[in-house]
């Protein structure tokens, strides 16, 4: 038997558990937090982009740092037979060897946890393409909390640091969720949804992936400068003040205004549109598969109240942003999420077209003070406008629901309770003005 | 290999630790004696770089350490084993080598390979694949030293490698150590006359920061058991170290 066998030097002194686990650790996260995704039906691509950014971040990042923590932790200390000081590798090209090796491990391990939503993404979603850079935000950050855990492994020579940064790490990464985003531009996660039509705002992209380069280079310098030295701790040179200082600055830049948009509206979506019996309906292009559940939903609707009135001629997607109030209507706005089943959808239209039939706007606008009641069961007999326009938003709705034959949301509406829909309809009609207006006196 | 202090000084702020020391080593055990504080871990510091002398300067074969090429260099041509030394449990023997070996400097392909001659020459050749964990304190200072030979140094620096072991493992790290300074500069920093005694060709002894004896082994016993009849204190054992106190204590005068 040979006393080794043949086999190029591994690199990992430790063996491979100590990257394996945390590399496994961070996959897990990747998949279970991104797995709810499998399997919608429509994928959005700058909703999949984001996603590098969001949740699985929460798990992945504070895993790194612990795992890189606890490997630098055990190598680096300088009392190690194999961490001298004086070490000819003991510098940049130690600390390059370990981090390749983690970040490749955890880099890998979070970027294989995301191609399950990628591919499923990539063969779903109608149109546009992945946001590379967005992405990058993502793994960037697993980049830089590899550093920074690796870093607090070398100055503190323990690994024993390694649960701290694990429970540093889930903090600072969530440190959006703490502060109303205060620190957007910096901390990767938002807790926010990028959807359809909206385009990542690319000076905060382009801050946030320099911030995220600086920091992990501003880590490494430190845990190069730190090796060479007998002891870690030591008064700080200024190179390592000015890096600190740097990263201070860099935080502080954006902070001192008003926090910007990660996401805005794109300027000119692609767009289909549609008329049916009066009634435009436009949709982002990545929504088109959709447009027959929109249009048969708010046509439910439109029977049930009988006529198609001009200021309630028009559905829109959300997803056109702005271009949705460009032509002097005031559309019913759709909402689509990609996670929504078509059964939401067709709830979400028949809501929006009912609500700007019944003259929602306009008793806004007249009777700002005054609140929607959240579902008809809460209405009682009440001769305001607001609340007859609401009543009648919700018979709508009750009819739509029978048409469509989905389960019954509402309870009685009192003010049309018994009536004949044709006696309604043609209540409509006489009270068409009334109801534009929000001055409707009593129901039919 | 020649190691050369010239006229080295060396303080910590308004402490002189070393004072105007020049020694010339060369292949062979050297010893380095001397009292607590009397430098010893100063002049070490200043061999294997890890300082630089205020004044004077220190050469390892060609390389000249007051400059940053010259440490860099002549790095690669050391091995040091500190007093303490700590090692991790879960790694096996040949990784801990061969890891070592490559933070030393021999390429990636041959650290596996530069660990078995390393581990045989500590006697440590059949635990190879033992986790550092299950050996005892002497084998553990025994690969410390493989450690540290694994990339061939051909200056070798070992401060106090027998304290804190049994009678039957300083045994067997001196038989190793003599060994060693059959091909190699072994600088040997210790405190135990014994060790010096049994090991070393040459001796240096250190008080208050100066060299205040450099000559050969027999010389030191000579000068040694002069000053034990001085101190009418004739045997070996702990009558030698109060000659040997007694000894500093004069040289220092």
């Amino acid at each position: 038997m040979r006393f080794f066998p043949i086999r190029r030097f591994s690199g990992w002194p430790l063996g491979v558990f100590p990257v394996l686990v945390p590399g496994l650790l961070i996959l897990a996260a990747a998949l279970s937090q991104t797995s709810e995704m499998w399997s919608w039906r429509h994928q959005v691509w700058i909703h999949t982009s984001a996603k590098f950014h969001e949740e699985p971040l929460i798990l992945a990042a504070p895993v790194a740092a612990a795992g890189a923590a606890y490997y630098a932790g055990r190598l680096t200390d300088a009392s190690r037979i194999f961490a001298q000081p004086n070490s000819p590798r003991n510098d940049g090209q130690l600390v390059t060897r370990h981090l390749l090796t983690l970040c490749g491990f955890f880099t890998g391990a979070y970027v294989v946890g995301m191609v399950p939503m990628v591919v499923l993404t990539a063969l779903r979603a109608p149109t546009g393409g992945p946001h590379v850079l967005v992405m990058l935000v993502g793994v960037l950050a697993v980049v830089a909390a590899t550093s920074v855990g690796y870093t607090a492994g070398v100055l503190t020579g323990t690994a024993w640091i390694s649960p701290l940064m694990l429970v540093l790490g889930f903090l600072a990464i969530q440190l959006n969720g703490f502060s109303q985003g205060l620190f957007l531009p910096a901390v990767p996660v938002t807790h926010g949804i990028a959807s359809l039509g909206e385009v990542p705002n690319t000076p905060v992209l382009l801050y946030r992936i320099a911030f995220l380069v600086l920091l992990s280079t501003a880590t490494v310098i430190v845990a190069v400068r730190s090796l060479s030295r007998p002891r870690r701790w030591k008064i700080p040179s200024l190179l390592s003040v000015g890096l600190v200082g740097a990263l201070v600055f860099t935080i502080l830049v954006p902070l001192s205004g008003s926090s910007p948009k990660l996401y805005a509206d794109a300027a000119n979506p692609p767009r289909t549109c549609r008329t049916v019996s009066g009634v435009e309906y436009c949709v982002h292009s990545g929504h088109r598969a959709r447009l027959d559940t929109i249009v048969s939903a708010a046509r439910a609707v439109y029977e049930q109240y009988g006529s198609v009135p001009e200021r309630a001629s028009r559905v829109r997607d959300a997803s056109l942003g702005e271009s949705t109030r460009t032509d002097g209507v005031t559309p019913a706005r759709v909402t689509m999420h990609a996670s929504n089943p078509p059964t939401m959808l067709t709830r979400s239209v028949q809501n929006s077209v009912a609500f700007r039939l019944v003259g929602t706007g306009a008793c806004r606008q007249r009777y700002p003070e005054r609140k929607q009641p959240a579902r008809s069961g809460a209405l009682v007999n009440s001769s305001h406008p607001a609340d007859i326009a609401t009543e009648l938003a919700y018979w709508l709705l009750g009819r739509a629901e029978k048409t469509a034959e989905l389960p019954p949301r509402f309870g009685a509406v009192p003010a049309f309770e018994g009536s004949d829909p044709q006696e309604v309809r043609a209540w409509i009609a006489e009270h068409e003005r009334q109801i534009a207006t929000c001055t409707l006196e009593s129901g039919p | 290999m020649e190691v050369k202090l010239d006229r080295v000084s060396f303080s910590y702020g308004r402490h002189v630790a070393l004072n105007d020391v020049s020694w010339c080593i060369g292949t062979g055990v050297n010893g380095l004696l001397g009292p607590n504080g009397a430098g010893k871990t100063t002049l070490l510091s200043l061999l294997v770089t890890l300082a630089k002398p205020s004044e004077g300067t220190v050469r390892i074969g060609e390389h000249e350490l007051t400059t940053a090429g010259g440490r860099k260099a002549a790095r690669r041509l050391l091995g040091f084993v500190p007093q303490r030394f700590s090692l991790a449990p879960e790694m096996r023997l040949r990784d801990t080598v061969a890891y070592t070996a490559w933070v030393n400097g021999v390429p990636d392909a041959d650290c596996m390979a530069a660990a078995e001659p390393a581990l045989r020459e500590v006697g440590l050749r059949e635990q190879a694949r033992s986790r550092v964990r299950t050996l005892s304190g002497g084998q553990r200072q025994r690969l410390g030293i493989a450690a540290a030979l694994a990339h061939d140094p051909a200056v070798v620096v070992l401060d106090e490698p027998t304290v804190g072991l049994d009678p039957g493992q300083r045994l067997r790290v001196r038989e190793m150590i003599a060994r060693l300074g059959q091909q190699r500069t072994v600088v040997l920093s210790s405190h135990l006359l014994e060790d010096v005694a049994r090991l070393c060709s040459r001796v240096a002894v250190l008080a208050e920061g100066k060299l205040v004896f450099d000559d050969t082994n027999e010389r030191f016993h000579t000068v040694l058991e002069d000053t034990a009849n001085a101190a009418e204190s004739s045997a070996l054992g702990s009558g030698f170290e109060l000659a040997y106190e007694a000894l500093v204590s004069r040289l220092g005068e």
